[in-house]
């Protein structure tokens, strides 16, 4: 009986051979002709028998070949076949045939003989295969075996009737089928493995008849099933229709896969797709099982199929797998009780839920999720667990067939732990995320640590430094991890900064330099080595996400970018783009050598992977994408990524922010030109930069800062100790803008000064800085300097420490006739005298101005209705009226009245200006604060001539800084010169000789403003300042000018006069050094050596001793040379010579007051006053006493 | 670079300025409005050189304020600064990521970026200057810099632009000890 089976097997085999050649000799072994083969096919099924016989002829033809060149070994066989298909196929048959009998004597012998052990072969594969699937190996190599049993059954079926109908062909059939079967055998001999063996070695010779006979039974079995399935699969393919058809097609072809499989180990997209199981392949049958136990279970069914096998009793299952789900396992069996069987016994597989799996849901058992991107060695991961958590590391090695990892990352080591108790680096090593920083093993070992020196294990090759548990090299910390649990892939979303990058890549730089001990130096080889693979891969991964992150790899392009060509014959060009599709730019060359070489080509298509964006150094961008986006800036400059030449299609780009003012990589293709100036991105929470913000949770209360970084999630603050500190949305307790803006602050001189104003800072570190307020809190202002870099440009100043150096509104408003902005150099005589209305402003006032007292409302009067804020906070004595004598603090002032809240009374009340009289600042200091209007106070009575005091410090401002242009302030200044006749005023018209004139016609009194300015602080010279030396000024003081020291140092000779003035050095009051002068001027009086204010260059003279006219030459010191009207010349002293009287029609110097410095011809005398008429015919209105004839 | 050109501009005035003056009144508020204006194309006016009287055409009354506009032509020195240019400049300012220098009005930064690479980490924080690494060079503010100018960012009113002394030739030509060089 079992030997009738296994005839009739034979039989099935032999006819196996003839029907799955056919497709599979032909399609599996030659390529070419596969598609003619498949029509072919497909002919023959609808044309029934006939074709059924040639395609049968054609495969067999090619199986014979197969069988014939089988000895040459399978790579001579797929040549010699490929060769053969490319004959014509009479030959062809006609040649197989031969060749087939050739080989047929030998293949049938080896038939006979090996016939049992065929079968048991078999048999033994499955279970050999159950091996190859627990362990998820592919599905091929079971499915080979399977089909054969496939074909064999349905073969065996269709046996007698294919006898009896192809009598013709079935001689050469059957005759080819055992050439087939031969080479299987062989090859199958060849494949058995060691179970293979085993089986033979239990397969005693007294093995009992019954036992073969149920084998025999069960193939029997196994076929008479199959047969029900297979001939619609293989035979009935001409009844079916189109859509079996092509999954029947699908079958023929998984089968000639397999085929190619054994010759080919490789496979491809269409070959996978062609494993999908179907109907005729094995059943699945889930098992529900505890989680975890899925690979012990598979193991144990294993072994039991093994040991079943040694018994000769083999379990019909094909395969067990535990598969991705969890908790199930998967048995592959043709029969149900097989399963059954295998399970049986086996602990923890629950029977009861054995389930069979629907064939459409085979393949989503075994597909494998991707779901953990396979990390290769050198790719970039993310921590995700514990203090490295978001960390980046570096994949150093791959292990467990990339289940596990080594990463190379920055440690995190809290040295400090070890010292603890167990308790406390237990809370510790929860609550303190250590700093990232390179292992030292100096620094270590230098803490009396323990530390080894230790090979890291599995990777031979690395000596590493073994400190707590963990393995550091080259300053890295070596670790072994889990992928996907306690490392992730970098995702294309999530690229490693360049900031990342540098970090990690610093270590490795920095140890080629040997500031890291490695004691070996093939390792510090190593080390450059990693450096420069580091590099390589940050500049690989720049080009990388550079592509990700513009999402469809257009590199940022946009119409309207310039590029550079970066590749091609046109390299190195530049143009613009003029359109863009998908893959291509079409591109206008910028320049019209260019042009003209394309041969009057307008435009010139490029790949977009031949083209980068070119962002020129110097260009304002805007930042489109990644981390900086939304920043803007200038870019200082563009840095091609050394390396490979693959990522060279992006620079990276230094951008310098305009709001922060840092520097920032970025790529460029991240980066648009733009004129934008960002602001907007500069919010977060409501809050934006340099906002002035309340803050809590400091130790004081009322804590107040200003924003200098929005970052992601918190800002950074300087608060008004000028600390800068990081702060939370929630640590802010609300903006304070307003009030800043409200706020009015005293600067040393006591200017009232507010947000916006431009001060100078006279003391503390930032000395002589001049800065803008941006705003202010109490006393505390928060300046903005355009030149600082740190916290954004933004330092804290008390603000009496801080004076006003211009650009205040008051200025403004006095000046709005002047100059919209400030005009650094316009020339002097454009800013002087506004206009003939002035002109007769002063005229118009000026009885009225003879018939004030000595107080400043004189200058608060002059300008007219306008408010004028210098009384503001200084303390006066009422002079008349109910008050009269009362102390008080100037509280609000009008164009009229002033209001004086009361030191006694706790009163307010409102005084006519005149009746109130300066006495000192808002808190009552009357000290020397280089007051503007120095001679003020030399008629203050109590103050003493000597002492300058606060007072309308206005116009020393407009003396100092280009916005106050000698508007109002300046005549105000002017105007107490008018004042007529007081004692001081006279001494003061009197004449100590202070200033001196140079060769030139220019009188700079600024010279020396800028002089000490300069001396004073070296970096202080304005942004706006300097040349502002115009030709035609010679007219005007330049008192508007903040002269850059280049402009004046050469020849003004203020400051090296004879120094009658005294050089302050406090730059305060030396900036007011002009006015201050005029103070001294009083004080000098009398001291016979010092020279008198008109004492200089070009003013006419009087010889005292024989009352000889002379016009001073040159000064030198106290001396000066005077040519004399006979041209000879002299030399005298200052006490020697006096001062010409001017006549009308005289050309005249002014030499003090607010004009000081104005030539003009001398129009008319009137009492003290003079009217001069200025080059520019403007008229002035001078005291006649400053008054000094020049020679023409 | 400087150069001469002629330009021309508009000017309002109120009818309170006619009469025998009108003409020195506009040329004075010429001078007030353009002088030290950067045009975005020609640069800084530095000066205005000659406003020949001829040239001021006779003015349009603005029918609704009674103003009355003067298109008058003016030749100018301007400074402009041109790509690749090569001046020499006053250092104003170090900080830790370049120097401020001044040619005249404009005012150009020199990022470390483009200084000699031995100056590249040299920055002097106490001295507020940038060192090279031989200490041969020190910039600091109020020297003397030879510069190529490599990009200009033109603003409302205002040019600033980016230097470089990474090239022969270029660099630190007056320590600032001595008298000023001819800017």
């Amino acid at each position: 009986m079992a030997f009738g089976t296994g005839g009739k097997m034979m039989g099935g085999k032999m006819m196996r051979g003839k029907m799955l050649r056919p497709t599979g000799g032909d399609d599996s072994d030659d390529s070419d002709s596969s598609s003619d083969d498949s029509s072919n096919e497909s002919e023959g099924e609808r044309g029934g028998v006939d074709s059924n016989v040639s395609s049968e002829k054609a495969g067999s033809a090619a199986n014979n070949n197969k069988a014939a060149s089988s000895a040459k070994g399978k790579s001579a066989n797929l040549s010699d076949e490929e060769e053969d298909s490319d004959e014509d196929d009479d030959d062809d048959e006609e040649q197989n045939r031969a060749s087939a009998k050739r080989a047929r004597p030998d293949s049938d012998e080896e038939e006979d003989s090996e016939e049992d052990d065929d079968e048991e072969d078999e048999e033994e594969e499955e279970e050999e295969e159950d091996d190859q699937r627990a362990s998820k190996a592919k599905k091929k190599r079971p499915k080979i075996s399977f089909i054969d049993d496939e074909a064999e059954a349905s073969d065996d079926d269709d046996d007698d009737e294919k006898l009896r109908n192809k009598d013709i062909s079935r001689e050469y059939i059957d005759k080819e089928a055992e050439a087939i079967m031969a080479q299987q055998d062989r090859r199958r001999q060849r494949e058995k493995g060691w179970l293979d063996n085993l089986g033979r070695l239990t397969d005693d010779k007294e093995k009992d008849d019954s036992d073969v006979a149920r084998i025999a039974r069960e193939l029997e079995e196994r076929h008479r099933r199959e047969r029900r399935i297979i001939p619609r699969g293989v035979l009935g393919e001409g009844r079916v229709d189109n859509n079996n058809n092509s999954v029947s097609m699908m079958m023929m072809r998984e089968r000639e896969e397999m085929i190619a499989e054994e010759n080919i180990p490789s496979y491809t997209a269409v070959s996978q797709q062609s494993l999908v199981p179907s109907v005729s392949d094995p059943n699945l049958w889930m098992f529900s099982c505890p989680g975890g136990k899925e690979q012990e279970l598979v193991y144990q069914i294993m072994n039991k199929c093994v040991a079943f096998a040694k018994r000769g009793k083999p379990l019909g299952i094909i395969s067990v797998v535990a598969a991705q789900t969890k908790g199930k396992i998967y048995v592959e069996s043709y029969s149900e009780p097989a399963v059954m069987e295998a399970v049986q016994g086996v602990r923890g597989v629950m029977q009861y839920s054995m389930t069979k799996v629907p064939i459409a849901d085979m393949t989503t058992v075994m597909t494998v999720v991707p779901k953990k991107v396979p990390v290769k060695k050198n790719d970039w991961v993310r921590m995700t667990r514990g203090h490295f958590k978001g960390d980046l590391a570096l994949v150093h090695h791959v292990r467990d067939s990339g289940l596990k990892c080594v990463i190379q990352c920055v440690p995190r080591l809290d040295l400090s732990l070890s010292d603890l108790t167990p308790d406390e680096a237990k809370v510790r090593r929860r609550t303190v995320k250590p700093p990232q920083k390179f292992f030292n093993a100096q620094e270590v070992a230098g803490m009396g640590k323990h530390l080894i020196r230790q090979r890291f294990p599995g990777l031979s090759d690395i000596m590493c430094d073994y400190y707590d548990g963990n393995y550091y090299h080259d300053g890295y910390l070596l670790k072994e991890v889990t992928i996907g649990t306690v490392v992730k892939p970098c995702m294309a979303d999530d690229p490693p900064t360049l900031d990342e990058l540098q970090r990690f890549r610093r270590k490795s730089s920095s140890g080629d330099r040997g500031d890291y001990d490695d004691g070996k130096d093939d390792e510090e080889n190593e080390g450059s080595h990693l450096a420069g693979s580091l590099l390589n891969e940050l500049s690989e991964l720049q080009g990388k996400t550079g592509l990700t992150s513009t999402g469809s790899g257009d590199r940022g392009l946009m119409i309207g970018d310039t590029i550079e060509v970066i590749e091609g014959d046109l390299v190195g060009m530049q143009g613009k783009i003029m359109s863009l599709d998908g893959t291509t730019v079409k591109v206008r060359p910028n320049n019209d050598a260019a042009l003209e070489e394309l041969g009057g080509m307008d435009e010139v298509e490029f790949l977009m992977s031949q083209v980068r964006k070119f962002i020129a150094v110097g260009a304002h961008v805007k930042v489109t994408d990644g981390r900086y986006a939304n920043e803007t800036g200038v870019v200082v400059a563009v840095e091609t990524i050394d390396g490979d030449a693959e990522s060279d299609f992006d620079c990276t780009a230094v951008v310098l922010t305009d709001m922060t003012h840092k520097e920032i990589s970025v790529r460029t293709s991240q980066l648009q030109e733009s004129a934008e100036i960002a602001s907007g991105q500069d919010k977060l929470a409501g809050y934006e930069l340099h906002d002035l913000v309340v803050l809590s949770g400091g130790g004081s209360t009322n804590e107040v800062g200003v924003i200098v970084r929005v970052g992601r999630e918190e800002f950074s603050v300087i608060n008004n100790h000028g600390i800068a500190r990081e702060a939370r949305p929630e640590e802010l307790r609300g903006k304070r803008n307003k009030a800043s803006d409200r706020a009015v602050a005293l600067d040393v001189q006591a200017n009232q000064i507010r947000c916006g104003d431009s001060v100078t800072i006279v003391e503390g570190p930032h000395k002589g800085k001049v800065a803008t307020i941006k705003r202010m809190s109490r006393a505390q202002l928060f300046l903005y300097s355009q030149f600082r870099s740190e916290h954004s440009g933004i330092f804290v100043v008390r603000s009496r420490s801080c004076v006003l150096t211009g650009g205040t509104k008051a200025g403004r408003a006095a000046g709005a006739a002047g100059t919209p902005r400030e005009s650094p150099f316009s020339t002097p005589s454009s800013q002087t005298g506004r206009g003939p209305n002035k002109g007769e402003l002063c005229r118009h006032l000026n009885d009225a101005l003879s018939n004030c007292s000595f107080t400043h409302c004189l200058i608060i009067i002059f300008t007219l209705g306008e408010r004028d804020d210098s009384l503001m906070g200084k303390t006066v004595r009422i002079q008349a009226g109910q008050w009269k004598g009362y102390l008080g603090s100037v509280s609000h002032t009008t164009a009229t009245h002033v209001q004086v809240e009361l030191h006694s009374r706790l009163k307010k009340v409102m005084v006519v200006k005149e009746r109130v009289h300066v006495i000192g600042d808002k808190f009552g200091a009357t000290g020397e604060n280089g007051d503007g209007s120095g001679f003020g106070m030399a008629r203050t009575p109590f103050m003493g001539g000597a002492t300058p005091m606060h007072g309308g410090a206005t116009p020393m401002h407009g003396g100092a800084t280009p916005m106050y242009g000698g508007a109002t302030p300046m005549h105000g200044g002017a105007t107490p010169m008018h004042g007529g006749a007081t004692p001081s005023r006279e001494g003061y018209g009197g004449s100590t000789p202070s200033h001196r004139a140079v060769a030139d016609d220019v009188w700079r009194p600024g010279g020396s403003i800028d002089r000490n300015h300069e001396a004073g602080d070296d970096n202080m010279t304005d942004v706006g300042s300097g040349w502002s030396v115009a030709p035609d000024n010679s007219s005007q003081v330049q008192n508007n000018s903040f002269v850059d020291s280049n402009a004046t140092s050469g020849g003004v000779g203020w400051g090296d006069a004879s120094s009658v003035v005294k050089q302050d050095d406090d730059p305060y009051s030396a900036m007011h050094m002009h006015t201050e002068n005029s103070v001294m001027n009083s004080t000098i009086e009398g001291s016979g050596e010092d020279a008198a204010v008109w004492f200089m260059e070009r003013v006419c003279v009087q010889l005292k001793k024989n009352s000889a006219q002379a016009v001073i030459k040159e000064i030198n010191g106290s001396q000066a040379v005077v040519e004399l009207e006979d041209k000879s010349t002299q030399t005298v002293r200052n006490g020697e010579v006096t001062m010409v009287p001017p006549q009308e029609h005289d050309m005249v110097l002014v030499t003090g007051g607010a004009d000081v410095g104005v030539e003009g011809e001398l129009v008319c005398i009137d009492g003290t006053d003079a009217i001069l008429k200025e080059s520019n015919e403007n008229f002035k209105i001078v005291d006649f006493v400053h008054l000094a004839k020049i020679a023409t | 670079m400087f150069y001469v050109k002629t330009l021309e501009h508009e000017i309002e005035l109120e009818p309170i300025h006619f009469g025998q003056k009108l003409r020195a009144t506009i040329v004075r508020l010429l001078k007030e409005e353009v002088e030290g204006l950067a045009l975005a194309n020609y640069g800084f006016v530095v000066n205005v050189i000659e406003v020949p009287e001829d040239q001021i055409r006779s003015g349009v009354i603005e029918y609704d304020t009674g103003n009355v506009v003067f298109y008058v032509k003016y030749t100018a020195l301007l400074l402009r600064p041109f790509i690749n240019e090569v001046v020499d400049a006053t250092v104003a300012q170090c900080n830790e990521l370049g120097f401020f220098a001044y040619v005249g009005p404009l005012r150009i930064f020199v990022s470390k970026h483009s200084m000699p690479e031995d100056m590249f980490n040299g920055f002097d924080g106490e001295r507020d200057s940038w060192v090279s690494d031989d200490k041969e060079v020190v910039i600091s503010s109020g020297c003397g810099v030879r510069l190529k100018i490599k990009g200009r960012t033109v603003e409302q009113g205002n040019i600033t632009a980016i230097g470089t002394i990474k090239d022969n030739y270029l660099g630190l030509i007056d320590d600032g000890s001595g008298d000023g060089e001819g800017l």
